[in-house]
């Protein structure tokens, strides 16, 4: 179960070694091999207490699968995975358990037809509350006996130097049986937007979790991603134990909000918003105009967004986010630490302290669901498009403003066909004529489509335009599929 | 006209990717031929005639020759690939061998052939190119170039234009004897399937025959100027610049590149070859002609149905069509729109229905004289189809633009002490690059941790304005900067469009030269003549640095008020550097700064000045350019003191040959040095 010994042994040996001869005489040598068997006791009890909450998860079917190690958080069977999982995603979502200690009766049939593997069984899992920034999902899975959460514990304690586990479950290759790797604390680390632990001889591992050498559970592996205002720095270190919790509770939030009267599916999927561009103020700009040196520049500010009601205005410069001063050294560092100040959340206020002119200003703003515009799919032509919205001229870094923009290509459409290694239309393609029609938005482009398909044409001219160039495509509409 | 399929958003549209893809160029490139443009489509990619096919040769130009060592088969014994074909192929090879050259220089090795008796040599323009060397300038070429001969006679060669798509230069060397010509064959009149030999020279006596088939005779999807042949017959690297023959012996292509190992080969259509070899020797480059406009891929029946095009007599409509045409362009006042399809040119029929006739028909008009007139009939699709005749000249084409591993032709403006480098903007860069307008700089160089990657500048970031004046052109850009620079500016405030926002930020140079708190540093610069080679790159970096500087030429004998509270001196060089050798006025100059401990730093030939000035530089460590290391080793204590190094530092004296740029700015750098140590 435990690999990684010989590496594990040496470690200690050379550092068993290192230690007598430098600070103990000879006949005062410390009896190494009683010191190894005690720290291997230690490990084994670490990992052997993590063992039965850590779970292998596959999320996906087919050749799209990807696995990964969660963890049990609650004894009903919720499971904390790292990953975002949408709620309209039609992925099949597997999780592995281990029912060793209390294993169900031989024999017996398993709910949701799960299939033992080894010591492990396997549940449908359904998506409780998912979250993009942190990328971390709660699943549910129906279990008869109660499961042993993770404890998690407080990772600020931790100290530089010490002693880690890194501890992953290894999956269907490996029977499920435990991977752990050994390590030391290498101490804290600024990329990102949460706290994280740097730790060395560590494998990196979607969902491994670090323990310390009695067993506490301090950091867990997450990779953030996505491509909105907030998320340009990814966690790619060791989240902290706290920050998971906390990322926990707040899933566990909005399920309680959900299901309170009157919260109906459909605001679901808003994402936090305020609606403004920005970048951390270069230094030798802040040194040459005697600015703040520590501050986020606002670049734009969206119409009726929440920043713009608040009164923000283009050139800004926020210094401070509900009374903490942005403090870090270097541009990634000052990212990472206003997004971890905003902190976004639907429905959170925040205060910003704003440098404008000579004066500072303070201001107060919402965080609303970012408005998401109507899209049009037409499957036969095999887009989906929606209107260029501020946010998407912004964020898809656009030069135009009429048109429409393409969202999804579908594969072997028409405009899905391959030519060379793109597609005829590609997404971000802003189509500004359909069949000889002007398009300047949706509503254009609906009535373009349906000229197209009371007349039956066998082919459509698409014009599309960057705002730089244009370009025209034929689309066989009698080709591929519909 | 070009043809260009925009990408939006593409991964390579990104300055960083564009690097990486650089630096796996040199590891890739002895082995693979990379698809040009990758993630630009096969025939769609077919962006842009302009753009350099580089491939592989290039980066590694000097690691070819150990790799040939592995590849080519032994010496003096050419290989043929099937048996049966040794005569025919030994007949051949006795034929073209007094033909085929080796062509080498300070950075690499290529073949080539003599067409003419008289000495002109045909070979690839990546062959006589620096290349990746120091890449300031894309169409740099290599300093001495030496052409070898079949029997081992090596000559120095000229280069009289090169291009770097299509990829081919011409070289001329004198030769005391008439030279054995070979026959160029027609290209256009080749089949896929007949045979084929490669040959080149890839190490002097070391010349490899290998036999194929023409596999492709259009192969358009590489993303080159001109279509392209492919053959079976192994083109080793070293061989790049050879010809491909026909069973007869006389060339139809030139050997460009091939997949090592690979079993594939390209080579350049010798019709095309000849089209540059007539520009090469009428105007020294190739002048392409154009008219800015972009044209689709090709015309094919869905494209022509889905424009409403008439269908004619066979049903099939033939044309070019245009895709974009700027507002206000020369093409746009010229009367052309997109959407426009072209169908007749000049009166002549024209026909754009498949790739390879797309690029025929691009090349016909790419090789036009600028200035010609040009008389296009056009469909307007978007005008109920009614026509229109424009009648228009010729325009020269501006110089390519670098994009994915194509170097392109513009040359950067390069600040080294602040880590920047800027290009123009010509309308290509700002199609390929997405830039919202032409006005300004676009940034193609951050030095990490240098003033520029300190002022967050990024790849690609257009700089719009400089302390708040308008930067339009490139010499707008230099003219302010510069006006900073000898200002001693402690921050130089830039305006940045980035994408489709602006951002502001501060470049703050770090001055050595006029450190804080202590007197800035005063050179005195001597050339013999006004405007010396490298005296550019000289000012630069004084200038960047912070430096006051003072810059005599000639004769100074009478000029001692320049002397007053200089830190150092450069002594620059030139052809006419003989004649200072033992000048009483740089001798004095010279003996002043040796006494007062001055830093002194001398270029290529003015190294000599130094060791006929005082014997206490005799006992110094230095170098020179290598045709006047003769001379400075006479005066030389010791033989092994004249080191041959780009530079060479020993105490106060700073020495280099001045072989380049790079040389040149290695010394600068040592120089700096040594200036600040100096009293």
């Amino acid at each position: 179960m435990i690999k990684r010994f010989v590496f594990y042994s040496v470690m200690v040996l050379t550092a068993a070694f290192i230690w007598s001869c430098a600070s103990a005489p000879a006949e005062q040598r410390p009896d190494v091999p009683k010191i190894l068997a005690a720290l291997q006791e230690d490990i084994n009890k670490a990992v052997k207490a993590v063992e039965p909450s850590l779970v292998y998860a596959e999320i996906g079917s087919g050749r799209n699968v990807s696995g990964m190690t969660g963890v049990i958080i609650s004894s009903s069977g919720e499971v904390l995975l790292p990953a975002y999982i949408k709620s309209d995603s039609y992925d099949r979502v597997q999780v592995w358990v281990s029912t060793e200690g209390g294993s169900p009766p031989e024999g017996e049939a398993r709910p949701n037809g799960g299939a033992s593997g080894g010591n492990y069984t396997g549940y449908e899992a359904m998506p409780v509350e998912s979250d993009e920034r942190m990328r971390m999902s709660i699943m549910k899975i129906d279990v008869e006996t109660p499961l042993t959460p993770v404890n998690f514990a407080d990772a600020y304690t931790v100290k530089t130097g010490q002693f880690a586990l890194g501890v992953v479950n290894g999956g269907k290759a490996n029977d499920f049986k435990l991977l752990v790797d050994t390590g030391f604390v290498r101490g804290w680390s600024d990329e990102g937007d949460f706290d994280q632990i740097q730790c060395s001889g560590l494998t990196s591992n979607q969902g491994a979790v670090m323990l310390t050498l009695d067993g506490k559970v301090i950091a867990m592996q997450l990779r953030g991603s996505g491509s909105s205002e907030y998320s340009r720095s990814m966690p790619q270190n060791w989240v902290a134990s706290n920050e998971v919790q906390k990322g926990i509770s707040k899933l566990t939030a909005k399920v309680q909000e959900k299901k309170e009267p009157g919260n109906d599916k459909e605001n679901e999927k808003g994402k936090p918003w305020l609606g403004f561009g920005w970048s951390p103020i270069n230094e030798e700009y802040a040194e040459m105009t005697g600015l703040p040196k520590k501050g986020v520049v606002v670049k734009y500010v969206i119409k009726n967004s929440p920043m713009e009601q608040a009164g923000v205005k283009d050139g800004d410069l926020i210094v401070e986010i509900d009374g903490k001063p942005l403090s870090k050294v270097g541009a990634k560092a000052l990212e990472s630490q206003f997004v971890k100040y905003i902190d976004p959340e639907v429905g959170r206020e925040i205060n910003l302290k704003i440098v404008r002119g000579a004066g500072a200003v303070q201001v107060k703003a919402k965080f609303a669901k970012r408005p998401e515009p109507k899209e049009f799919r037409a499957d036969d032509i095999g887009v989906a498009v929606q209107d260029i919205t501020d946010v998407d001229y912004y964020e898809r870094g656009l030069f135009i403003r009429e048109g429409v923009i393409v969202n999804n290509v579908l594969p072997g459409s028409p405009a899905g066909t391959i030519s060379g290694r793109r597609y005829l239309i590609n997404r971000d393609d802003v189509i500004i004529e359909l069949n000889k029609t002007p398009v300047k938005n949706i509503d254009d482009f609906i009535r373009a489509v349906e000229t197209v398909r009371r007349d039956k044409s066998a082919v459509v001219l698409v014009k599309a335009s960057n705002g730089i160039v244009t370009t025209f495509e034929a689309l066989n509409l009698k080709a591929g599929k519909k | 006209m070009k043809n260009l399929v925009y990408s939006r958003k593409n991964q390579e549209h990104n300055g960083t990717t564009m690097s990486f893809l650089r630096k796996q160029e040199s590891k890739l490139l002895c082995k693979y031929w990379i698809p040009a443009c990758a993630g630009m489509t096969g025939e769609r990619s077919s962006i842009v005639k302009n753009l350099v096919y580089l491939v592989i040769l290039l980066a590694g130009l000097s690691g070819f020759y150990a790799f040939s060592q592995e590849q080519a088969p032994e010496e003096g014994k050419p290989e043929t690939k099937a048996p049966g074909l040794d005569e025919a192929g030994s007949s051949l090879l006795k034929k073209i061998d007094p033909s085929v050259v080796m062509i080498q220089h300070e950075l690499g090795l290529g073949s080539g052939y003599i067409i003419s008796a008289d000495g002109y040599i045909l070979t690839n323009g990546h062959v006589v190119s620096t290349m990746e060397r120091d890449d300031e300038d894309p169409m740099e070429i290599a300093k001495f170039i030496t052409v070898v001969l079949s029997d081992e006679k090596s000559y120095k060669g000229k280069v009289i234009g090169h291009s770097l798509d299509p990829d081919v230069a011409l070289v001329k060397i004198e030769a005391e004897n008439p030279l054995v010509p070979i026959e160029l064959g027609d290209s256009d009149s080749v089949s896929a399937g007949q045979r084929v030999y490669a040959y080149g020279s890839p190490g002097g006596l070391k010349r490899t025959l290998t036999a194929g088939i023409l596999s492709n005779i259009e192969r358009t999807d590489l993303v080159t100027f001109t279509k392209v042949f492919q053959t079976d017959a192994p083109i080793n690297p070293g061989n790049s610049g050879g010809p491909l023959l026909n069973e007869k012996g006389e060339v139809i292509g030139m050997n460009t590149y091939g997949g090592a190992g690979e079993g594939i080969g390209f080579a350049i259509p010798i019709n095309v070859v000849k089209v540059l070899r007539e520009h090469f020797l009428k105007y020294g480059r190739f002048k392409r002609a154009d008219i800015p406009f972009f044209f689709s891929n090709h015309l094919d029946d869905n494209m022509a149905q889905a424009l409403g095009l008439p269908t004619g007599q066979a049903g099939v409509q033939k044309g070019l069509l245009i895709s974009f045409v700027e507002d206000g362009s020369y093409a746009y006042q010229a009367g052309l729109r997109s959407g426009d399809v072209v169908v007749e040119i000049d009166g002549k029929e024209v026909s754009a229905r498949t790739p390879a006739e797309a690029n025929d028909l691009n090349w016909s008009i790419v090789c036009r004289e600028v200035g010609s007139p040009i008389k296009l009939k056009v469909i307007r699709t978007s005008d109920k189809n009614s026509e229109y005749v424009i009648e228009t000249r010729m325009l020269e084409d501006e110089p390519a633009v670098e994009y994915a591993h194509q170097l392109g032709e513009i040359k950067e403006l390069r600040y080294d002490d602040l880590g920047l480098g800027v290009k123009r903007i010509t309308a290509l860069t700002q199609y390929i690059y997405e830039l919202p307008h032409r006005k300004g700089v676009r940034v193609t160089r951050v030095q990490p941790n240098s003033s520029a990657a300190r002022a967050d500048l990024q790849i690609r970031d257009m700089i719009t304005g400089i302390n708040e004046v308008a930067i339009n052109t490139i010499d707008d850009f230099q003219k302010e900067l510069e006006r900073s620079l000898t200002g001693r500016r402690k921050y130089i405030a830039l305006t940045i469009q980035r994408s489709n926002t602006v951002v502001r930020t501060a470049l703050k140079p770090f001055y050595d030269l006029a450190p804080a708190g202590k007197p800035r540093k005063k050179v005195l610069v001597w050339s013999p003549v006004k405007d010396a080679e490298y005296s550019e790159i000289v000012n630069r970096v004084l200038m960047t640095n912070g430096a006051e500087f003072v810059t005599l030429s000639g004769d100074i004998s009478g000029d001692k008020t320049q002397l007053g509270g200089i830190d150092g001196v450069i002594l620059m060089s030139a052809d006419n550097i003989r004649d200072y050798w033992n000048d009483k006025g740089v001798t004095a100059l010279v003996k002043y700064c040796l006494k007062n401990k001055k830093a002194i730093g001398a270029v290529g030939g003015a190294s000599v000045i130094l060791v006929n000035a005082d014997p206490k530089f005799a006992s110094k460590k230095m170098t020179t350019a290598e045709e006047y290391s003769s001379v400075m080793m006479e005066k030389m204590e010791k033989k092994a003191n004249y080191t041959g190094d780009d530079v060479q530092a020993d105490g106060l004296v700073v020495t280099t040959t001045g072989f380049d740029d790079k040389a040149v700015k290695a010394f600068l750098n040592s120089y700096k040095g040594v200036l600040i140590r100096a009293r």
